[in-house]
């Protein structure tokens, strides 16, 4: 009798979860409308002919609604999870992908991102002046988490960035293994200087240089325009270019979702080796049985000499790269507008009076001391160092570790995802002739 | 296309779009940034209608070493204050007299009853003779008193940093105070983005405020009901542009009023409902991007105007045919 009731009563919850959902939602649009109704005061009504400047990042949110994104991701992270790994539905991921693409995409403007609060925690981590928001952190955070147990569900079908490079897939094409591993080294570079811009205060490269905001704000600047394009047409035949050769959030996701648990499978039940799975694939992520010929003993001990070699060269790159990077601190210190703008007027003091340069006519307005400046510019330089050197140690020991991972080959007798270059899309498993049951 | 080929456009691609990334950060350096698409062109606002012009400039009164900060004429003479003085001069300059007051004045209010300097926080009540009376009470931290105007009962001071009018009597005492907010929308209360907030009280014993940021002038009953206003944002001749002007005013003895704008420095002649009358001085004969000047004006119509970008009195005469 006390189950029944148990059972009526979570019945009842089940009926009201919708509705609370919907209130919820109602209560945050009409907060919103309000938030936004009340300005700070009323503009007064010119009539100039001066075309305003489209703001370059989308108008602040109240806290609700940026905790409401919050949610959004962690559904959207959750349902994704549930599709790949357990319901197995590439249509469910792709309907998925549609809503994330419309709401993190065109309705928030492509911003917040997790792709870019890999800028913010960076910056919170190395600034003590800026704190992070939470709904920020949190977008930065979650997408790791889910990854680490059921692997790259964020890029399957909630990234807005991999939604619409993943829908214009058309017709793929494979390229040799060699080139795709070149260029899947980019992201650690370009993850690397997105930190070491972000925690020095020179720059958000990341989202400045985003190919698809300028598409999902449907304005821009024309160069946003034309890579984002680019981007979207390579991807027809190259599938998700900006993913596969410059997104730096997937090499986190990738380290995260090697030691994934729960990650998707391409089979539910015993692989046949129809070799489908393979061939479905766009992005060459599907790893193939290995060859038994690795397990012959001479293979072996050439393939141990070289592991061994790969391993002693790993601190030797490290410290290298990090050599390398300290000594390119005073190059890498320009990208500062401040240490540039130092330089550009000591080199150039005749600048100093050309009223076209914005940025120095800006300087000067400040009110700060040429002295001020000089001093900023040369403690920034000395953070550089640091960062230059932490920069090249970490390009150095990733590279170490890529090397050395080519000659490790673990026994597979399946067809299987490679758990780190996989995005979960699940055409793998819309390919499989093999059912459940089987 | 072959598979090589592919790899070849693929590469090439990739490739391009690194380019055109490194090239735009390159391009976006301070020495090679192209110039602001945005600025906004304010060139053809300094011409001003020849016909307009009711005012020639016929003198200028040096004011050597005192920083001038604000100035008045009243009983036909130029009451100026700055630094650490006070000065009262005759309206050639003539016999000027030099009083030390507390430092840092920035307004000045000349009545019968005696002469009140503002400060940033405070003001000083002198007499005539100009023996310190009494330093009123602080307004607090966060006061910037601008401006000061009184009708011979009742002193009320802009307090810009608290956004309202605090009203004192004559012996100091606070009576009240008001933000210009009321319950209709004309009431929104002012709007002061920066230290640019004046009133007046003219010869019929009318206190106007003026609200910057709205571009408005309002009119306020001595306990500070709003009775009525206008404003005109615009970026004609007519109007008033940027964050907060006019920024001075003062008022001739027919109650039309006399505005300093800052930015696109001007000074203008309004009637008691905004209507347009003249232009005193065009954006030309002043500096450019400067402060608005401090203006005050005799029975006659000569306008004074306290330049602070050149630290002179400059005098504008009506023209003969006025």
């Amino acid at each position: 009798m006390k189950r029944r009731v148990n059972m009526h009563r979570k019945l009842n919850m089940q009926k009201r979860i919708p509705g609370f959902f919907i209130l919820l939602f109602v209560i945050m649009v009409s907060a919103t409308t309000l938030i936004q109704g009340q300005q700070r005061f009323p503009k007064p009504e010119f009539d100039s002919g001066y075309v305003q400047p489209d703001p370059t990042s989308p108008e602040p949110r109240s806290v609700a609604l940026e905790y409401f994104d919050v949610f959004v991701l962690l559904a959207a992270l959750s349902l994704a999870s549930w599709l790949a790994v357990r319901k197995r539905s590439r249509k469910g991921l792709m309907w998925l992908s549609i809503f994330t693409l419309i709401y993190f995409g065109f309705y928030r403007d492509g911003c917040i991102c997790s792709v870019g609060a890999i800028q913010n925690v960076a910056l919170s981590i190395f600034d003590p002046a800026y704190t992070i928001s939470l709904a920020a952190l949190l977008f930065f955070l979650l997408p790791l988490i889910f990854a680490l147990f059921f692997g790259r569900v964020f890029c399957a079908s909630v990234c807005p960035l991999g939604a619409i490079q993943d829908l214009l897939v058309i017709n793929p094409v494979s390229i040799p293994s060699w080139i795709r591993k070149t260029l899947g080294f980019i992201p650690v570079i370009y993850l690397g200087l997105a930190v070491l811009l972000a925690a020095t205060g020179s720059d958000f490269i990341i989202c400045r240089y985003d190919p698809f905001v300028g598409i999902f704000r449907m304005d821009g600047p024309f160069l946003m325009i034309f890579l984002g394009v680019t981007f979207l047409l390579l991807g027809t035949f190259y599938a998700r270019p900006y993913c596969r050769v410059f997104c730096p959030y997937g090499v986190l996701l990738s380290w995260m979702s090697k030691f994934s648990k729960y990650h998707m499978s391409i089979t539910p039940s015993e692989c046949i080796k129809c070799k489908l799975c393979k061939d479905s694939c766009p992005f060459d992520a599907i790893e193939v049985p290995v060859d038994k010929a690795y397990r012959k003993p001479e293979v072996a001990r050439k393939n141990l000499r070289r592991f061994v070699l790969y391993l002693a060269l790993i601190p030797m790159l490290t410290l290298l790269g990090g050599w390398i990077g300290s000594k390119s601190h005073v190059f890498l210190s320009r990208m500062h507008p401040d240490v540039y703008l130092a330089e550009l007027m000591i080199s150039q003091p005749e600048l100093r009076e050309d009223e076209t340069n914005l940025d120095i006519q800006a300087f000067l307005e400040s009110g700060d001391t040429f002295e001020q400046l000089v001093e900023q510019a040369i403690v920034i330089r000395t953070k550089f160092k640091k960062g230059g050197l932490a920069l090249g140690a970490f390009i150095g020991l990733v590279l170490g570790i890529t090397l050395m991972n080519q000659v490790v080959f673990r026994r597979r007798e399946d067809y299987e995802p490679h758990k780190a270059n996989c995005f979960s899309c699940g055409r793998c498993m819309d390919f499989c002739p093999v059912d459940r049951g089987t | 296309m072959k598979k090589r080929g592919l790899t070849i456009v693929v590469l090439v691609i990739v490739l391009v779009i690194i380019t055109v990334i490194v090239v735009d950060f390159l391009n976006n350096r301070p020495d090679r940034r192209s110039a602001n698409p945005y600025a906004l062109k304010v060139e053809h606002l300094k011409d001003v209608d020849p016909e307009l012009i009711s005012h020639k400039e016929t003198r200028n009164l040096s004011l050597g070493s005192l920083k001038g900060s604000a100035l008045v004429y009243a009983e036909g003479k130029l009451f100026v204050v700055g630094d650490s003085t006070l000065v009262i001069m005759g309206t050639d300059g003539s016999e000027p007299k030099q009083f030390e007051i507390f430092p840092g004045p920035l307004s000045l209010l000349v009545q019968e009853q005696g002469i009140f300097v503002g400060y940033k926080r405070y003001v000083v009540q002198y007499d005539h003779e100009m023996k310190l009376v009494k330093q009123w009470a602080d307004l607090g931290d966060r006061a910037v008193i601008t401006n000061l105007a009184g009708n011979g009962e009742k002193v009320y001071v802009a307090d810009a940093g608290n956004r309202k009018v605090t009203i004192y009597s004559q012996e100091g005492d606070v009576l009240g105070d008001f933000e210009g907010k009321s319950e209709s929308e004309a009431g929104h209360g002012f709007i002061v983005p920066s230290a640019n907030f004046d009133l007046v009280v003219n010869d019929f014993g009318e206190l106007w405020v003026v609200n910057p940021g709205k571009h408005a002038m309002e009119n306020y009953s001595d306990d500070g009901r709003m009775r009525g206003f206008w404003e005109n944002a615009s970026f004609d001749i007519d109007g008033f542009l940027g964050c907060c002007n006019p920024a001075r005013i003062t008022v001739m003895e027919d109650g039309s009023f006399i505005t300093s704008e800052k930015g696109l420095v001007r000074i203008k002649i309004y009637d008691q409902s905004g209507q347009l009358l003249s232009v005193v001085a065009s954006p030309d004969l002043f500096k450019e991007e400067g402060k608005a000047p401090d203006v005050s004006c005799d029975e006659k119509g000569v306008v004074y105007a306290l330049d602070f970008d050149r630290n002179v009195i400059r005098i504008f005469e009506p023209k003969a045919d006025e």
